[in-house]
């Protein structure tokens, strides 16, 4: 019986993977203050506030 | 002399301690659940007013790798420098975060001090402070942070990924209503290989349904997310996964060895856990589904 069959060939493929800037390096938060750019008064969270500044 | 606070997070235990006129913290409510005692595996002191000239001093050859709008990170002769809330008059930082380069020694530094009561510091450890040293740190210790929601059933771990908008709240708040279901968060999931088995683990960075908790289950299953008509589930790829799982972790991009490691944890989870494409109704249908034909085979 035949049974070193070879597996046939496949041509590698690139994935391209398209990240969230802003979540994949942390500068949103889902809180109030950053969205207003103030730090957060939210009981249950902090943020420091976001300055335009950088990239 | 003031006590340290403790918080223990997916089993690693930070001890912050209060120095330089700091008499202690306050905790904001999503980390009550996360104080701890325990032998401390990451040693954060606070400095207030510090200047951040003095604490950098002797640290030659200072970079900035990596820039974003809300925090930057340098690199000094081996030390991880991240600079938070940069003024746009001077480029003064509000707070520093100084590490070792084993991530885990390190200082917090208040330039700017901003909520200090009677001496009380609200919430030392304040977003994104938090979620980049463990991003950092998880890597080198068998981890990832996970964009995803979680729950624990029947001992078990169950999670499930997607970006912003992806359900994660909502399928939190489905799953929350069955009995004997324990949503461990709904927004980030930490995940760790310990004894050669993967948990997941609750962590106090909610999403809108502020769901947290700081329980622990072995991982029997993930997900990603895909909104729908009908409920269904197909399966993926090794390499599918890898790169999906790679995509919605929270990677040390300023760090080579993490970025390393995080790839071959993201390998090390395909191969072993059963894994899904969830396409899902947002209502009791698609926990039904999951508990048909998943729990029940898991």
């Amino acid at each position: 019986m035949e049974t070193n069959k070879k597996k046939s060939y496949k041509k590698p493929q690139l994935q391209e993977v398209k990240l969230v800037p802003e979540e994949a390096v942390l500068t949103n938060c889902k809180t109030t203050a950053s969205r207003s750019n103030r730090t957060c008064t939210n009981a249950s969270c902090a943020t420091l506030s976001a300055n335009a500044n950088g990239s | 002399m003031p006590e340290d606070l403790k918080l223990k997070i997916a089993d690693i235990v930070f001890s912050i301690l209060p120095t330089d006129g700091i008499k202690g913290f306050s905790l904001n409510k999503n980390y009550t659940p996360f104080a701890a005692d325990g032998e401390p595996d990451v040693v954060l002191e606070t400095i207030r007013n510090g200047n951040p000239l003095l604490i950098k001093g002797g640290l030659s050859g200072e970079k900035t790798l990596f820039n974003t709008t809300l925090w930057n990170y340098e690199q000094a002769d081996g030390r991880h420098i991240f600079n938070f809330s940069l003024s746009p008059k001077n480029n003064r930082p509000q707070r520093i975060l100084a590490l070792e380069p084993d991530y885990k020694k390190g200082k917090i530094i208040l330039t700017k001090v901003r909520g200090l009561k009677n001496g009380i510091l609200q919430s030392p450890f304040i977003y994104p402070i938090d979620q980049l040293l463990m991003i950092s740190l998880l890597p080198l210790m068998q981890g990832l942070l996970v964009h995803s929601c979680g729950f624990k059933y029947k001992n078990k771990g169950y999670l499930f990924i997607g970006q912003s908008g992806a359900g994660k709240s909502t399928l939190s708040q489905i799953a929350g209503r069955n009995k004997g279901v324990h949503v461990l968060n709904d927004d980030r999931i930490a995940v760790r290989k310990k004894q050669g088995r993967f948990y997941v683990y609750g962590t106090p960075w909610h999403g809108t349904a502020e769901i947290v908790s700081s329980e622990k289950a072995p991982l029997a299953g993930f997900f990603f997310l895909k909104k729908d008509a009908k409920n269904s589930l197909r399966e993926l790829s090794v390499p599918d996964i890898v790169s999906r799982l790679f995509k919605f972790s929270f990677l040390p991009f300023w760090d080579r060895e993490g970025i390393a490691s995080a790839l071959k944890i993201c390998e090390d989870i395909a191969v072993s856990i059963p894994c899904f494409e969830f396409s899902f109704t947002p209502d009791d249908r698609a926990f039904e589904l999951i508990r048909k034909e998943v729990i029940s085979y898991t």
